[in-house]
């Protein structure tokens, strides 16, 4: 309508401020989400349920493609995380259906710990004297006071098949430390962990669509990790693994999986 | 996947504006958890949401903040608070300030129904259909009650505003025929 008095009156409002695109912005769209899924979960046939559940399920399932668990009702020894991740991990290898690993299982180290909309998601791992892989993850269910308990951890497990990096709809036999985790995007919102193949690496430059970010790399595990919902536009991000003079050690392309 | 980026590019273009809307129907405290609510149904209808999804977002908005406002009071208390806002927006010469005080205190005489026709088409930039859509009424009703709360905005203001009655049924009969 042309009115000089609702010209002014439009006048009145402040200046856009991007929230939508802003980290408050992003978390009440995957809050959207969720609660759209948990609203219509109870409906097999709806299609958004079954889309977004296929989502949530990729991070911890395509992670450690067959031999992931869930460790809950899993008893475990009491202790610190160190203590209560081998814990979950050994229950889960003493499982009858269970590969396990075979051999004496070193001291399970943190690779990445990071807040996402579900709440903490954690990521440890811990290898055998066998060689074999381990890892264990808490996916919004621990608080990330002291340590978790076993129901907090949602799954453990040891070796299996793992998914590549630069190309999801390949699966590969886990034998590195640094084939595990990668860039999803999911109902926790975009996130990116793994491990640095690089033991000269202090830090890790995140650039895609949208993102352009630096995260740090653990001196202990060479592990890294963060929620990063400035992803939501784009399903390819590049990793370039800096040293501690900020020399490019090397760069790998990840790429979510869909689906 | 081509879903998800829809709804992604929905919420990327209007999801500030329902954030505007819903802060002037609810308050800051709680706005932002009904848009999580808008846009929940968003998702779940997504077939159903018409492109421009701005009318069809600010319905359910408006839906889902009077579920959470029953009371008529709290909902005036918060409208009230949200047009006291907009006088601490940017930097202005004290005519400005006096200007913006006064419609502010006129838009606050209104009724809610009347202020909210009025923003409608203003802060939130809809078409007399859309915001007709919005307030679940006829474009005609909608017309008339814009109308209605133009005359009466003036009159608080002792401003005529020079609106007639035929500029409003011209306006009327073109948003009625889009």
């Amino acid at each position: 309508m042309n009115d000089d008095l609702f010209d002014e009156i439009r006048g009145l409002q402040g200046p856009t401020t991007s929230w939508a695109t802003s980290t408050a912005g992003q978390h009440t769209m995957l809050r959207a989400i969720d609660r759209a899924q948990n609203a219509a979960s109870s409906s097999a046939e709806n299609p958004s349920a079954s889309r977004w559940d296929s989502s949530r399920r990729r991070v911890l399932v395509l992670s450690l493609c067959g031999v992931f668990s869930l460790t809950a009702g899993v008893a475990v020894a009491a202790g610190g995380p160190t203590e209560v991740v081998r814990g979950a991990i050994s229950a889960f290898t003493h499982r009858p259906d269970a590969e396990g690993h075979g051999g004496v299982l070193d001291d399970p180290v943190l690779v990445a710990e990071f807040r996402t909309p579900r709440g903490i998601y954690a990521f440890w791992t811990a290898t055998s004297s066998t060689g074999a892989i381990c890892s264990a993850t808490s996916d919004g269910t621990w608080d990330g006071e002291g340590a978790p308990t076993a129901a907090e951890l949602d799954g453990a497990g040891c070796g299996g098949e793992v998914i590549s990096h630069a190309d999801p709809s390949k699966h590969a036999p886990l034998t590195r430390l640094d084939q595990l985790g990668g860039f999803f995007r999911d109902a926790a919102g975009p996130l990116i962990y793994g491990v640095a193949p690089y033991t000269e690496a202090v830090s890790v430059h995140v650039q895609g669509k949208g993102v352009d970010r630096t995260l740090p790399v653990r001196a202990d595990s060479h592990g890294f990790g963060a929620a990063i919902p400035e992803a939501v536009n784009t399903d390819v991000v590049r990793l370039t693994f800096l040293d501690d003079a900020g020399v490019e050690l090397g760069s790998e392309r990840w790429v979510a999986p869909v689906g | 996947l081509a879903s998800q980026h829809r709804f992604e590019a929905i919420y990327g273009e209007e999801a500030e504006t329902v954030l505007r809307y819903l802060r002037y129907r609810v308050g800051p405290d709680e706005a932002e958890d009904m848009v999580a609510e808008t846009f929940a149904v968003a998702w779940q209808k997504l077939d159903q949401v018409p492109d421009p999804p701005r009318a069809w977002l600010l319905a359910v908005a408006r839906r889902v903040s009077a579920n959470h406002l029953r009371s008529r009071r709290r909902r005036r208390a918060h409208e009230v608070g949200a047009l006291d806002e907009t006088l601490t927006t940017g930097i202005l010469d004290s005519e400005s300030v006096d200007r913006r005080r006064d419609l502010v205190t006129a838009l606050k005489k209104l009724s809610s129904l009347d202020r909210e026709a009025i923003l409608l088409v203003t802060w939130y930039d809809l078409t007399h259909a859309e915001a007709a859509a919005s307030m679940e009424c006829s474009t005609t009703a909608f017309a008339v009650r814009l109308h209605r709360a133009r005359r009466r905005l003036g009159a608080v203001l002792g401003e005529d505003g020079g609106v007639t009655d035929h500029h409003i049924n011209r306006n009327t009969m073109r948003e009625a025929t889009r």
